[in-house]
């Protein structure tokens, strides 16, 4: 052998063994993944540094509170670092993988099961607090396979949005049910100068946020707990009606330039929120002409033969698995969802409260939109909380797509929907 | 004397002489301990940040490691080729792929040809105009796309700019990235416009890099622009032509931004890639999918680029 071949030899085994490193050192462990460590305890007073990761939008409210905690409890401090909400993944991801993080990660109510399958929270502890306080559909959204990894902090939720003026020129109220909301959709669009009637997500938009409140709405769901059910009446149903919408014409296809404002798209399912963006451009003068504060109407969905329930989000806070101050962090999080402090989060920063009676407040009950939210939330339905939904929620998107387009019938769409659920499964 | 003239007329075949003498070896190991000491930063940089993920990625193609394992990224099983079937079986994939290689086979020519056109164009100039006008086509490629994303958007939009000048001429245009048929033309026209710059700065150097008494020469001779063209400044582009297709091709292969930013692979998927189908298996958790998603991508270009040399070098 001479030494060049000894070289070789060595560079390839070298190289073979970085690659098979990870697959020579395999095989399961027969420990489940996430959720094996035990639950932890609440401090009795908190000390240390205690690092919050929040959302966006959301590290103002914190450090007020924050400060207010740390007032009662002088040996801790907090420190907020806000992440953008299409990073939070990303950040939870490298931080579990690292085994480097904060102490508390904030998630937005359709993440959290994701960063749960990771193995990144730890299990809520006893006392921190009694979920039957709190929206269910809330307390779904923190709860993993065999326990609940995060706390629920607000909620949010989304109603229906029509032209008020418009509606009514036609002589038509605020719609109740599936019919008159379909009934009013095409008495504005078909209106002289009309364009579209309900605005939905578009396909690419990911639909599943309006179809599984539909599915609801027709007295289904798209799981029973143990596996993925899009094959059922109720779901065709769902579709059936999104499908409507499109078929008429009533709701864009594509990038369009009609608004709500401009009148050609009149009817819109939103938050909140948009109240506010609407106020602005009437304030700012930006409006088209004749769109006033009288234009915009809100009320819950229209009902389906079931219910009305509308999609729930929200903001969830957990407590990171490799955090090492994990007891006054809970302390923390107890504190933050006492009526006091859900109360005061809506005054800071507009937050809806996820404890159902601090709802029952001043500041809410005088705002007309937050009535309106008020009288939504107990019909609401839960973005399905398993680790795979946003690859479901892809699938459900390619395929409401194809039966907007008319390509395949909702039963089809139904059917193929379900096949490739079962094969992605909960991701647990 | 005489040897003298011999060693200085090949100096490296009496260094390389084998065991002529001991200092001789002593001195040729010094010279590559001393090599390798000059190599050592950019060989462990590249190797911790570019060889190992590399490998292991490759490795981690073969398992069944999804986001639930980041914590015990060992504790997983092995799946031989699974991953790779999984990949060329799903429809979506496929789409991805069909969609990549015409974006390919019509981007990469389109965006060649017209970087080629342009830069003999440009050199033709005078200095001063060469310098205006490269500065412009060049101006794209250090844009970011997401800015970029937002004016083609409004100027695709079914009343936009594009639409209102084909109208103007009596065309009634479609609603480009809403409409199946005509989303793919519409990213590839803004892909080329966006990669042209790159490619005719590349030609642009090696047009100036044609000594100019070969030109000379032929024009004595009586040869048209044309047969210059043809015979000499084609002739001698050859390298610089392959360098340019092979980068090309490359970056059109991994065709990512701009249905990322404009349309996210719709309307009905006729405009997902394959890079965009691997970036949804990273984002969905599904990393060794991905992996084998990536190695996939990897082959299709590695071959692109084996035809690509065989081609050229017959003709050079």
């Amino acid at each position: 052998m001479t030494r060049r071949t000894v070289r070789r030899a060595l560079v390839a085994a070298t190289v073979t063994t970085l690659a098979l490193a990870p697959v020579a050192a395999c095989g399961r462990s027969d420990d489940a993944g996430g959720g094996s460590a035990e639950a932890g305890s609440v401090a009795e007073e908190a000390t240390g540094e205690i690092e919050i990761w929040a959302a966006a939008g959301n590290g103002d409210a914190l450090r007020t509170l924050g400060e207010q905690f740390t007032e009662d409890n002088p040996e801790a401090s907090i420190k907020v670092t806000e992440v953008p909400w299409g990073e939070i993944i990303t950040m939870n991801q490298t931080a579990v993988a690292s085994g480097t993080g904060p102490d508390i990660v904030m998630t937005g109510a359709d993440q959290t099961a994701s960063v749960i399958a990771m193995g990144g929270l730890a299990p809520v502890p006893e006392g921190v607090y009694d979920e039957d306080d709190f929206y269910p559909a809330a307390v779904a959204s923190v709860t993993g396979e065999d326990a609940q990894y995060s706390v629920p902090w607000y909620v949010e939720t989304r109603f229906l949005f029509y032209r008020a003026d418009l509606a009514a020129e036609l002589g038509y109220d605020a719609p109740a049910t599936w019919d008159e909301l379909e009934e009013l959709s095409g008495a504005l669009a078909a209106r002289p100068g009309g364009e579209f009637g309900l605005s939905l997500p578009r396909p690419i938009e990911n639909p599943a946020q309006v179809i599984v409140p539909f599915v609801s709405q027709a007295g289904g769901a798209v799981s029973d707990g143990d596996s993925w059910t899009f094959d059922t009446p109720e779901f065709v149903e769902a579709l059936d009606f999104y499908k409507g919408f499109f078929d008429r014409g009533e709701a864009p296809l594509s990038e369009t330039e009609a608004t709500f404002e401009n009148g050609g798209s009149p009817l819109l399912i939103s938050g909140p929120w948009m109240v506010g963006t609407y106020q602005d451009l009437i304030d700012t003068g930006a409006a088209p002409e004749g769109f006033t504060e009288d234009s915009i109407g809100y009320v819950p969905l229209p009902a389906g033969s079931a219910n009305n329930d509308s999609y729930i989000g929200g903001g969830n806070l957990g407590v990171f698995a490799s955090s090492d101050n994990q007891d006054s962090s809970w302390l923390f999080l107890q504190w933050l969802l006492e009526d006091a402090q859900q109360k005061t989060l809506f005054d800071l920063a507009g937050s809806f409260p996820s404890r159902v009676e601090s709802a029952d407040y001043a500041p809410i009950d005088d705002s007309p939109v937050m009535s309106v939210l008020k009288e939504q939330m107990p019909n609401t339905v839960e973005t399905p909380s398993y680790p795979s939904w946003s690859q479901i929620a892809e699938q459900i998107g390619i395929y409401a797509e194809r039966v907007a387009h008319g390509e395949v019938t909702s039963e089809e769409a139904a059917k193929a929907i379900q096949d490739q659920a079962d094969q992605i499964g909960f991701g647990w | 004397m005489t040897s003298t003239t011999i060693e200085r007329r090949t100096p490296p075949a009496t260094s390389r002489r084998p065991g002529k003498s001991v200092s001789l070896a002593a001195r040729r190991r010094r010279t590559a301990v001393v090599a390798w000491l000059f190599a050592a930063p950019f060989v462990l940089s590249f190797g911790v940040f570019g060889l190992v993920p590399l490998l292991s990625s490759f490795g981690m193609a073969f398992t069944d490691l999804r986001v639930n394992d980041i914590r015990t990224p060992f504790a997983v099983d092995f799946v031989g080729l699974g991953n790779f079937a999984e990949v060329l079986s799903d429809t979506t994939f496929l789409r991805a792929l069909r969609n990549t290689l015409g974006f390919v086979v019509v981007g990469v020519p389109l965006s060649l040809f017209s970087a080629l056109v342009l830069a003999v164009m440009l050199n033709a100039l005078g200095r001063r105009a060469a310098t205006f006008f490269r500065v412009g086509y060049y101006t794209p490629v250090v844009t970011t796309i997401v800015a970029v994303a937002v004016v083609w958007r409004i100027m695709y939009q079914p009343n936009g700019l594009i639409n209102s000048l084909l109208a103007d001429i009596g065309i009634d245009g479609p609603n480009w990235l809403g409409d199946t048929r005509t989303a793919l033309p519409a990213l590839t026209l803004m892909a080329v416009w966006r990669s042209i710059g790159s490619s005719m700065v590349i030609f642009l150097a090696g047009l100036q890099a044609i000594p100019s008494d070969v030109k000379e020469a032929a024009m004595m001779d009586g040869a048209s622009t044309v047969q210059r063209f043809f015979r000499i400044t084609i002739p001698m582009m050859m390298p610089t032509i392959l360098l340019n297709a092979i980068l090309t091709t490359t970056g059109f292969m991994q065709f990512f931004d701009e249905p990322f930013v404009m349309t996210n692979g719709g309307p009905l998927q006729s405009t997902t890639s394959i890079a965009l189908y691997v970036f949804n298996q990273f984002q969905w958790g599904n990393y060794s999918v991905g992996a084998a998603g990536a190695y996939v991508l990897f082959a299709i270009i590695s071959i692109f680029a084996i035809i690509q040399f065989r081609f050229f070098r017959q003709r050079t």
